[in-house]
């Protein structure tokens, strides 16, 4: 009886949490999602499905920033899931046309913001989440260390291997 | 999301920018909440409906005994035992014999209830169709109580079911597919296995259980060899007889994952082939007709035990069809049950050790047991393996991804 208790306690708790968290990282980490895998839909899943892992280990972890830390290494991690799945599923992803840019998109950024980011998208997956995770979600090295799970100086050898690619954009783009 | 690092060069800037002007453009859907909430609150799995039904049912014939008497000695005698594809056919039990697989694999293919998004197999939906006319008293305070998590409760439903009869059944295990629990890397996994035997069915899966030997080579019971002198369901328990000696095979640690082999075993073949009998059902072990205090000389079983939250005991990738070393035909497909992160599962396709097709497939539900296919297809004849695996262990365990292998073979 106790234990149906606790677990009780544990469930609501881990409810509330959710709902703390959502409001603070959901639509940033869906715009991460989108940046590493482009299809916005899908980045969405990944990102509940980050949520729901959260949720049913809520018990062991119980501290937000920790939890903020899995979200990110779970959403990085389902984002690989999907990348993978599709390779399998598309033998050819190269020939696929890249999404149109929105209007807004193109006002925002322009032209060479847009090929930077076809650029950007051609990258090794590992050189892209570095980047991304750096530059977009502006996190330490550490926490992207821990959110790719591989070490500091991976990180820091692809985000520079990633830049170096996107220098020659990056330089004439004023 | 957060600041901008002071330290970046310009084109570092020029990329951040890029970046969130790229980032601005989504908009992520209104009902994030909703659908996340959608999958966190999960009723438990002895509240969902099929479950309730199956429950009424168990209540309906709480009465019902089924009368075994062991025949079959630790050794199993000369029995003949199959692989089986998860059930339920009718089919008399021909062991062995490369014409059976093939229906049995066409039969199988529609009985998704054997390896359903919850456990408890064909238990529930077998149960279903259990008379439930027979004085039901479905208890609502027996459906609000897991099943599983106090062992009193088993006891205690009895008493309501005075004014039923009892009712004789005799089940025979021959012709049936029986699921039958070993254990691989410390937990429990489920084999269906066909028994030529006329024995009880309760008694010849308990027999399989702890006696095994499983077909799959990776699998092994904790138990050593033990005489099952009787398995019977009495007024909503399931009493195991044993004789002594009754010792685990495997070291002392192991006690739990031993009785819960035994435990889900008993539960799940009484669950799937009687009518009206919950697969929820406690489990009283006795050693020489007394409940033991002290089973394997440390675990106090004077009462009644339950399943074990099946994430706690159950190996988390299960492959139910095709059997370990089944022959089959036509086209095949693999299906079996999982609970792995994100619903992911990877699979690959061995013809003398070469990988010949892979893949990956999803669980109907992530990080819980639920089913998966895979279609196969057409395969030429001749022996293979087929491996799933998770996709990936996730969240920095450190440990090696849960795998399961079966060998098994096309005919021409």
């Amino acid at each position: 009886m106790e234990d149906s208790n606790r677990e009780a306690e544990d469930v609501s708790d881990a409810d509330a949490a959710i709902t703390e968290l959502y409001t603070a990282h959901y639509a940033g980490l869906v715009r991460l999602a989108t940046l590493l895998l482009r299809d916005e839909a899908v980045a969405e899943e990944v990102v509940q499905d980050a949520f729901v892992a959260l949720h049913r280990r809520w018990r062991k972890l119980h501290d937000p920033q920790k939890a903020a830390a899995y979200l990110r290494t779970s959403v990085v991690h389902g984002t690989r899931s999907v990348q993978r799945r599709r390779h399998v599923a598309d033998r050819h992803p190269e020939d696929r046309p890249l999404d149109a840019p929105s209007a807004e998109q193109t006002a925002m950024a322009g032209a060479t913001g847009d090929a930077l980011i076809r650029a950007m998208r051609k990258l090794p997956a590992r050189q892209r989440e570095a980047l991304v995770l750096r530059y977009y979600g502006g996190l330490s090295e550490s926490e992207i260390a821990a959110a790719m799970k591989i070490s500091n100086g991976a990180v820091k050898s692809h985000a520079s291997r990633g830049l170096a690619t996107l220098r020659p954009l990056l330089e004439s783009w004023s | 999301m957060s600041e901008m690092n002071e330290k970046w060069t310009p084109e570092e800037e020029r990329l951040s920018a890029a970046l969130h002007a790229q980032a601005d453009n989504v908009t992520p859907g209104p009902d994030g909440l909703a659908q996340i909430r959608r999958r966190t609150v999960r009723a438990p799995w002895w509240r969902r409906p099929a479950f309730l039904t199956a429950a009424a049912g168990g209540l309906a014939t709480a009465a019902a005994v089924i009368i075994a008497v062991n025949s079959l000695g630790t050794d199993g005698g000369d029995l003949s035992v199959s692989p089986a594809d998860s059930p339920t056919t009718t089919e008399p039990a021909s062991p062995r014999s490369p014409e059976s697989t093939p229906d049995d694999d066409t039969v199988s293919d529609d009985d998704d209830a054997t390896v359903g998004p919850t456990e408890s197999p064909a238990d529930s939906e077998d149960a279903d169709t259990g008379d439930v006319d027979d004085g039901a008293d479905a208890e609502s305070d027996d459906q609000d109580q897991p099943p599983g998590d106090d062992a009193g409760d088993g006891d205690g439903t009895g008493e309501e079911d005075a004014n039923a009869e009892p009712d004789s059944v005799y089940m025979a295990a021959e012709g049936s597919a029986l699921p039958v629990y070993y254990v691989i890397d410390g937990r429990i996994t489920r084999e269906w296995q066909r028994v030529d035997s006329t024995d009880n069915a309760l008694v010849t899966a308990v027999h399989q259980t702890l006696n095994g030997p499983s077909f799959d080579p990776r699998y092994e019971t904790l138990w050593a060899p033990v005489d099952v002198v009787s398995a019977e369901v009495v007024d909503d328990v399931i009493e195991v007889n044993l004789s002594s000696p009754v010792e685990l095979a495997a070291s002392p640690e192991s006690a739990e994952v031993a009785v819960q082999q035994l435990v889900y075993t008993a539960t799940a073949t009484a669950g799937s082939l009687v009518d009206g009998v919950s697969s929820a059902l406690p489990v009283q072990i006795l050693v020489d007709g007394e409940p033991p205090t002290d089973l394997f000389g440390q675990l106090d079983m004077t009462e009644p035990v339950t399943r074990d939250d099946q994430n706690d005991v159950r190996y988390f990738v299960q492959i139910d069809n095709p059997g370990y070393g089944a022959e089959v035909a036509g086209p095949v497909t693999v299906d079996g049950v999982a609970a792995v992160h994100e619903a992911n599962l990877l699979w690959e396709l061995r013809r003398d050790g070469e990988v010949v097709d892979s893949g990956y497939t999803s669980t109907e539900e992530a990080f819980t047991f639920s089913g998966y296919s895979i279609d196969l297809g057409d395969l030429d004849p001749g022996t293979y393996e087929i491996t799933v695996m998770e996709d990936d262990v996730s969240g920095g365990e450190g440990r090696d991804p849960y795998s399961e292998t079966k060998e098994f073979t096309v005919l021409e």
